[in-house]
């Protein structure tokens, strides 16, 4: 029994104590991790529409019940993709007469999905009623690259006219990330389009 | 089992770097070895990272190698490892976040790498702190190198380019050498030259490297042996020539 | 019925388009450790099939259910590998008792299973991919398959290989390794078949 008492003891005196030094580790490094995804976000709208100044943002809240409601107006689950929502404009001394009215604001949605192979969370740039680019801001898939490779880069190119569901190697990839798309162009479509004039 | 006695740091030091490689030798560690070789700045990163583990979890083994009792011995070397490495993930997601997310869930998995336990295992439990930490450090060293020459095999056949800075983004923008893909476009938006062979960034590319790496070194030891032995022999028969020699003068001056 | 098929697509890729040895990287030392005779390559692909399963079935409730609620997320990996290795100590104990000559088979190649990355590598991506349920069932029944039928035709090929004259520096590993890429390139026409 003494025998049992001080294995057992040993192991538990082992566990515990890296137990401690990983919670410590973890209080160390959960600023740093959080600043580090928020600096993603901020380049990734940077690179998208570089030159833009952010205007106003958007948060679409998960409340406790895992209904989404955002500040406009409540709208129940209807866009379950969305997280957050950028307005960005140029900066008032860029905008002349020439300057064609969808190229004065653009809006930035993060959105987020799931495929059986992981997450996809994007920044997709919406201006004038479509789709202009997208950025993978996170991606848990194995074939990561290849999303970006095969979609992601080909649309942004213009060598895709359209967010077709298509197939990209191994992935359901494309098919979250239209989803996301469709939910961000809905959203643009029901709030903002009117005051875009289209 | 490899018990160092008194005055032998250095050998338990350059062990791991070339003669005991723990990849291209003993053939240890070769999922990340595969897996995360598709640049050579994600298998340097890896590199180093496996050397803090191995170093560090060398160290406490070697330290706690008294006071742990025989029956539990792998599960807290399991224990004491998985904490390094989970320190360690944690320190690459909040200062090195492109490094973390190209490693991935290997980052995870170095908990059961072959090399990090058998080192426990075989070395730490049973060898002082210092011969332990050195011995952490050469194979550290070693692993770091091979996997290091992997990246770079694959990146310049796989990806025609060669990028420094990216994942260490310390010093502003990335060094990208064209070696054998140009970073300048012609009119058409294609680079002026390519020869770049897209099979070396995929899986399968990795296994062939690594299975072509593995015979070079055995082909490299293979010769070195009969070069020892074509000498030991050489030595024989001249010893013997001599001896005839002998013989024969002595047989003369009778 | 759309659960049941995304269920079935979901195995598949799992076992045949993103396999678990071929193009994850997973558990490669057993792969070419025990993969040169096809009886211990089956025998070591059922067991790893069985502590898979057994390790997605513990560790999705710890994590999702314990880890989450009590704030320590962060000590998953710690977690995951002791219920691993205890769990391979109780199968191998629990084997021994019931069926010896089960035991006999699969016994030898428990303790190795301890540290075959494929069974941390599922539990780790089912909780970092935050999965579903029976996406994370998914996920372990086709990696485990897949690694089964993968290793048992790789031992085929090399014990077909053994009475080939091949040369001396490739013995052994390296030409492994090749005809792992051989495998890897073949595997490769299956992507793009589930959409």
């Amino acid at each position: 029994m003494n025998k049992y008492l001080k294995v057992s003891l040993t192991l538990a005196t082992i566990a515990s104590g890296s137990a401690l030094l990983i919670g410590l580790m973890n209080l160390a490094t959960v600023n740093p991790i959080k600043t580090n995804k928020e600096n993603k976000i901020k380049d990734g709208i940077s690179a998208l529409c570089p030159g833009y100044h952010l205007q106003s943002q958007i948060t679409f809240v998960d409340t406790k019940e895992g209904e989404k409601y955002y500040k406009p107006e409540y709208d129940g689950n209807k866009y379950p993709h969305l997280k957050n929502a950028y307005r960005l404009t140029l900066p008032q001394w860029q905008v002349t007469f020439s300057t064609p009215e969808k190229e004065k604001t653009k809006y930035v949605y993060s959105t987020t999905g799931k495929n059986a192979y992981g997450q996809v969370d994007l920044l997709v740039l919406v201006a004038g009623g479509e789709v202009e680019k997208l950025l993978v801001v996170t991606n848990t898939e194995s074939y990561g690259p290849t999303l970006e490779d095969n979609y992601i880069n080909k649309y942004n190119n213009g060598y895709l006219t359209d967010l077709a569901d298509v197939k990209c190697g191994a992935t359901y990839g494309a098919k979250t990330v239209k989803e996301q798309c469709d939910d961000a162009l809905a959203h643009w479509t029901a709030f903002y389009a009117d005051k875009e004039g289209i | 089992m490899d018990k160092i006695k008194r005055g032998q740091h250095k050998e338990s030091f350059l062990n791991g770097i070339l003669k005991e490689n723990p990849l291209l030798v003993q053939i240890l560690g070769l999922c990340p070895a595969l897996a995360v070789t598709k640049s050579l700045e994600t298998a340097f990163g890896m590199g180093l990272l496996f050397t803090f583990v191995l170093v560090s979890s060398n160290v406490i083994v070697s330290l706690l190698r008294k006071l742990i009792p025989e029956e539990i011995k792998t599960p807290c070397y399991i224990v004491v490892i998985a904490t390094f490495v989970t320190i360690v993930k944690m320190f690459a997601e909040a200062f090195l976040p492109e490094l973390y997310s190209s490693l991935g869930v290997f980052l995870s998995l170095l908990v059961v790498n072959c090399i990090v336990l058998g080192r426990s295992e075989a070395f730490a439990g049973q060898n002082g702190v210092f011969d332990s930490f050195l011995d952490g450090c050469g194979n550290g060293i070693g692993y770091t190198w091979a996997i290091s020459l992997m990246g770079i095999i694959r990146e310049v056949l796989g990806l025609g380019t060669l990028t420094i800075g990216k994942v260490f983004n310390f010093f502003g923008d990335p060094l990208v050498l064209p070696i054998l893909k140009s970073t300048t476009l012609d009119s058409n938006g294609n680079p002026l030259y390519d020869f770049s062979i897209s099979i070396f960034q995929n899986p399968a590319g990795a296994f062939i490297v690594l299975g072509l790496m593995l015979a070079t070194m055995a082909a490299i030891t293979n010769h070195k042996k009969a070069v020892e032995k074509a000498k030991e022999k050489a030595a024989k028969e001249a010893a013997k020539a001599e001896l005839a020699a002998k013989a024969a003068l002595a047989g003369g001056a009778k | 019925m759309e659960m049941i098929v995304s269920f079935i697509l979901a195995i598949v890729s799992y076992m045949l388009i993103d396999n678990v040895v071929l193009s994850r990287f997973y558990g490669i030392c057993s792969f070419i450790g025990v993969g040169n005779k096809v009886k211990s390559a089956f025998s070591m692909g059922l067991a790893v099939t069985f502590v898979i399963m057994m390790a997605t079935l513990v560790c999705y409730p710890l994590y999702f259910y314990v880890l989450v609620p009590a704030g320590i997320p962060f000590l998953d990996t710690l977690v995951y590998i002791l219920v691993i290795a205890s769990l391979v100590q109780i199968v191998g104990l629990f084997i021994k008792k019931t069926s010896p000559s089960l035991y006999k088979t699969l016994g030898i190649y428990l303790p190795l299973i301890t540290t075959n990355c494929a069974v941390l590598g599922v539990v780790q991506t089912n909780s970092d991919s935050q999965l579903d349920f029976l996406t994370s069932l998914a996920n372990g029944l086709g990696t485990s398959i897949g690694f089964l039928v993968v290793i048992v035709l790789f031992a085929c090929m090399r014990e077909r290989m053994n009475g080939y004259n091949i040369p001396k520096a490739m013995k052994g590993v390296p030409i492994a390794l090749i005809v792992a890429a051989l495998m890897a390139m073949a595997f490769m026409g299956f992507g793009g078949m589930v959409g």
